[in-house]
């Protein structure tokens, strides 16, 4: 089974760090409790060729509560956990543009740290990828350790993504233990940083 | 009757637009519900449609596929959740950033003892521990056999079940292909919905991204067979009023 990182350049790496430590604050400064994310993105003509760098959407997309279990009826008597539905998204590209990334984070009412830097099960599916939607890479910095970048790297073989360490300064890896060093130029679509199927 | 102009109902739409609400809240509705008989209500409603018409799918959508190891995960928290058959209704919630998944499943057992007429059950499953994490990298987690799972069972009378199927049928009938496709999210939960259909086939749907009135309405209900697997035996009637209550609305707007 290959182990192959889609190629990620070191732009589309700065703007996920930026996209995380920007909805960090932004959640921060809302106080709302609620997560937030942004989009990296570039921009491409008719032909799906790149026209411009990436850069980050104008744009925040803030969690949202569906709905939220009753207390009187799953906390007092069962002191089973909450059972919220939650959205976070739907994240979209702005027309003309292909998205390379994304950078999410989590702060809490007080605007402090919230949650543990790990990746849910939805930020994996979106790193993953489907027959209906190409995997991109989710980013988010350790709000617990600001230094780390981590960032859920889907793989050209659309085998489960690998989860990367970058210091989030220089963006240099953490642990690249596993991490195929070359990228297989071969399968790969520089032009628009994106796995191909 | 509190008798508001079309203005406010605008402002007030306007502003949840702005802001990007999913759904319209009960908030949102009650201009709409308490509006004058002489010919707002029409007004009203068309301006509702105008406004969340597009934003908001008000119906399921099918179930998303993933590459990697998500076919895993729905295996092992197929295995691990569904222990009894779901063939009136199904509903499993698969946590976002933090939680564990939930199962309930309505279905029929004559054979079992302390049972109502009719011989319908209800079975909800929580594992003590997030299922999700027993997925790692490289597959299944070694001890991903250990991990304990809860169980509530109840009886649960005739009328309230063939009401939740009628629902489950109606809503999952009408699951449409995803408007949002090539949409992604992060950290969001996944709402799952099955049951079994006249001609005895399994019918599933997903909530979609950004869901309407009616698709919430629908959620909150299957929450509600939750609820009625773990309250105490002397609070089951009243939650099965509610569930009555809620299926005989959705159903009105469901028949429309």
């Amino acid at each position: 089974m290959g182990l192959t990182d889609i190629y990620i350049s070191q732009e589309v790496l700065e703007g996920i760090r930026d996209a995380s430590s920007n909805s960090q604050h932004e959640s921060a400064t809302k106080k709302d409790g609620l997560p937030r994310g942004q989009v990296v993105q570039h921009q491409v003509d008719a032909k799906g060729r790149t026209v411009e760098k990436p850069s980050l959407q104008n744009k925040f997309y803030p969690g949202k509560v569906v709905d939220q279990p009753r207390k009187e009826y799953r906390e007092s008597h069962t002191g089973s956990p909450h059972h919220y539905v939650v959205q976070e998204g739907p994240y979209k590209a702005d027309p003309g543009f292909k998205m390379d990334g994304i950078g999410h984070g989590h702060q809490d009412v007080t605007g402090k740290p919230k949650g543990e830097a790990k990746f849910s099960e939805d930020d994996k599916n979106t790193a993953r990828g489907g027959p209906k939607v190409d995997g991109v890479p989710v980013g988010r910095i350790d709000e617990s350790d600001q230094s780390k970048l981590h960032v859920l790297v889907p793989q050209v073989e659309c085998t489960e993504p690998k989860e990367r360490i970058f210091d989030a300064k220089t963006l240099e890896p953490i642990k690249a233990d596993d991490r195929n060093t070359m990228p297989r130029l071969d399968l790969l679509d520089k032009s628009s940083q994106t796995q191909k199927r | 009757m509190k008798v508001l102009d079309t203005g406010a109902i605008t402002d007030s739409m306007d502003k949840r637009v702005k802001n990007e609400l999913i759904g319209i809240s009960k908030e949102a509705l009650e201009p709409i519900v308490h509006i004058s008989a002489k010919g707002l209500t029409l007004v009203a409603l068309m301006i509702a449609s105008l406004c969340f018409g597009d934003q908001n799918p008000d119906h399921l959508v099918p179930l998303r596929e993933y590459y990697g190891n998500a076919p895993l995960y729905r295996e092992f928290w197929r295995q691990k959740l569904l222990v009894t058959s779901g063939d009136v209704a199904r509903y499993v919630h698969l946590p976002g950033a933090s939680g564990v998944e939930d199962a309930v499943s309505v279905y029929v057992d004559k054979s079992r003892k302390g049972g109502l007429p009719g011989g319908y059950w209800i079975t909800s499953t929580q594992p003590q521990s997030t299922l999700a994490d027993y997925i790692t990298e490289e597959g299944l987690s070694a001890n991903a056999g250990k991990v304990r799972i809860r169980r509530w069972d109840s009886p649960m009378r005739a009328s309230t079940a063939l009401k939740v199927h009628e629902v489950w049928v109606l809503m999952i009938s009408g699951v449409k292909p995803d408007e949002c496709e090539g949409c992604v999210t992060t950290d969001s939960t996944t709402e799952i919905f099955s049951t079994q259909n006249s001609s005895g086939v399994e019918i599933v749907g997903q909530l979609p991204i950004g869901p309407g009135p009616q698709t919430i309405a629908f959620v909150k209900l299957a929450g509600l067979l939750i609820d009625y697997t773990r309250v105490p035996s002397s609070k089951r009637d009243d939650l099965a009023d509610e569930i009555d209550k809620g299926a005989s609305a959705l159903l009105r707007q469901l028949m429309h």
